[in-house]
């Protein structure tokens, strides 16, 4: 008798197998090489800084003056490296990936031709992706953060480390929006290029509607530091505030992207036509 | 009964902006046959199965599935090939069909290396698709929609890309699949292929049912209750042919592609008599044969008289 339950057994089993297609693929095993590689990175050059930079000056000072290189604010930089550019670029091209790509090379309409409902097939890749974007963050986190912890100087007490870590659970939080984001723009474009475009252009558009709150603001017409933190670009960027302070409206803009995106994304590919 | 159909669809119209692909279709597929569903290139054939698999959204009508017409739960125990069939071709042909059982329900699990078997495909189930011939990948494809067992199997053009061999050894599967109490719906061209397996064949055109019934039945109304045979006959003189056929009483001319034939339509005499008659007149005749009454041909009247309208 078939279960009741909406999400049962064949569901993680659907997520697991789309696991098994990110990881079998080139751009999934890169963006896992990397995820590791980078704190190692951004370990040596704060080591080589550290080393080399009391010869070196900055406005008349050593350059080691100028930052303080302690376990905590490293393991800070490095989940702005992580989070700078690359490995969301990745994230979105994975996301493409899933549903674009299969939709234009048609490996979707086998999928779909199987007896199960359209959200459950697109929330099955959602949760791959978040998955994969879970262990990029665990992998970044495990290899930076005894990297921090052993080799350089800095307090010791878990409240020092409370701030960043939450800033690396923020993280995933963020990759979360950006990929519902990705998924919701998939549905409109069945190219990885296209979708990768639409993102960019997405964030951008919603760079300059920031600027323009900003001016508002400047001039007076109306508040909109709220507004602005609803706004998607401040929305993925909320795990920024281990370091600048936690901006509440940014985690609630977030909820709202995630959630409306996937929605948007799950009404429209349930009336998709596959071809 | 509505258990008795394998498939039910009722007034199907499909619209693509101003162009109707499928209008007002009616098919019933009666359980465990072999169903052919012929018709010309862009007569709507591929649409309908989409609609029927729930990959294309019905403007109207209604599509069940062993009495089942909700549009996922409909698909339980169907398999299918739709076109050129895809896959992640840079995986094994075996992980292919694993990704594909995952998403199938548990009671249909298990079945992997049977459908490989089936296809031929078991010594190459490790190899990456990427290194498949086309003809590997109809198989792989075959495989994919035999997964779990299904009670129907359609089959959207199976033999693209295959060669005579590969075409044999799938007309060969739907026969036992059949005599295993499958029901098969194929979606061919090939009307030799489908003559070959089908008991029973819809035919449309511009999106609408022509014909639907028994093959042999349906073989049989088109020759007409009088028996009507088509006869080809070949000589040195062929305009004396003509002109001596046309002087015959109930033989009439039909139009023939191949130029060194004449092709004619003989309602009361048989080809004996045509033989005799056509001799003592002085013709000629150095081939005469009756030609067997195909779905070809009764594919062809349809549509001329389609045209025609």
């Amino acid at each position: 008798m078939a279960t009741s339950n909406p999400i049962g057994g064949v569901f993680w089993r659907m997520v697991a197998a789309e696991l098994r297609k990110l990881l079998s693929r080139p751009s999934g095993v890169v963006m896992l090489v990397i995820s590791a590689l980078l704190p190692i990175l951004v370990f040596a050059l704060a080591k080589a800084v550290e080393g080399g930079g009391a010869s070196v000056s900055a406005n008349g000072q050593p350059v080691t003056s100028l930052f303080s290189l302690e376990g905590p604010k490293l393991l800070g930089y490095m989940l702005t490296a992580r989070n700078f550019f690359v490995l969301p670029l990745f994230l979105v091209m994975v996301s493409a990936q899933l549903v674009a790509e299969e939709r234009a090379n048609f490996t979707l309409r086998a999928l779909l031709a199987l007896p199960n409902a359209r959200w459950k097939v697109l929330l099955a890749k959602y949760a791959a992706l978040l998955t994969l974007a879970a262990i990029s963050i665990a992998g970044s986190l495990g290899i930076g953060g005894p990297l921090c912890f052993v080799f350089v100087e800095g307090p010791r007490e878990l409240a020092a480390w409370q701030g960043v870590a939450f800033g690396w659970v923020a993280s995933l939080a963020s990759d979360a929006g950006l990929i519902a984001l990705t998924l919701l723009i998939s549905t409109f474009s069945s190219s990885v290029a296209g979708v990768l475009v639409g993102v960019i252009l997405g964030l951008m558009a919603d760079l300059a509607i920031r600027g323009l709150l900003q001016i508002a603001e400047m001039l007076k017409l109306f508040p909109t530091s709220q507004v602005a933190g609803l706004m998607p670009g401040r929305a993925l960027a909320a795990w920024e505030g281990y370091a600048d302070g936690w901006d509440p409206w940014a985690f609630l803009g977030l909820g709202l992207l995630t959630l409306g995106c996937l929605a948007l994304a799950t009404f429209r590919f349930q009336r998709e036509d596959v071809l | 009964m509505a258990t008795d159909l394998a498939i039910s669809v009722t007034g199907l119209t499909r619209r693509f902006g101003a162009r109707v692909a499928v209008q007002s279709l009616d098919l019933s597929v009666p359980a465990g046959t072999v169903y052919g569903f012929l018709g010309p290139n862009g007569s709507g054939k591929t649409t309908a199965i989409r609609c029927m698999l729930g990959l294309l959204r019905a403007d109207a009508g209604k599509v069940s599935i062993f009495g089942e017409s909700d549009p996922v739960r409909r698909l339980d125990g169907v398999g299918a090939i739709i076109e050129t069939p895809r896959f992640y071709a840079w995986l094994s042909g075996r992980a292919n069909l694993e990704i594909c059982e995952a998403y199938l329900p548990e009671h249909r699990h298990g079945q992997i290396d049977e459908a490989l078997e089936r296809v031929g495909l078991a010594s190459r189930a490790h190899d990456k698709v990427s290194g498949y011939s086309l003809g590997m990948q109809q198989r792989l494809g075959i495989a994919r929609a035999l997964l779990g067992r299904p009670r129907l199997l359609v089959l959207d053009e199976p033999t693209n890309g295959l060669d005579p061999q590969g075409m044999r050894d799938v007309r060969e599967l739907i026969r036992r699949l059949a005599q295993e109490g499958m029901t098969v719906f194929i979606s061919s061209h090939l009307l030799s292929e489908i003559q070959a397996v089908a008991d029973t064949v819809g035919i449309v055109l511009k999106g609408r049912r022509v014909a639907e019934g028994r093959v042999s039945e349906l073989l049989r109304a088109s020759a007409g209750d009088s028996g009507a045979v088509e006869i080809e006959l070949g000589g040195p003189d062929l305009d004396a042919i003509r002109r001596e056929v046309a002087k015959l009483d109930g033989v009439s001319l039909l139009p023939e592609s191949d130029p060194s034939r004449v092709l004619v339509r003989s309602e009361r005499l048989p080809a004996s008599e045509l033989n005799r008659a056509l001799v003592s007149q002085g013709v000629a005749l150095d081939a005469l044969s009756v030609r067997a009454a195909s779905l070809e041909s009764l594919f062809l009247s349809l549509t001329e008289s389609e045209e025609v309208q």
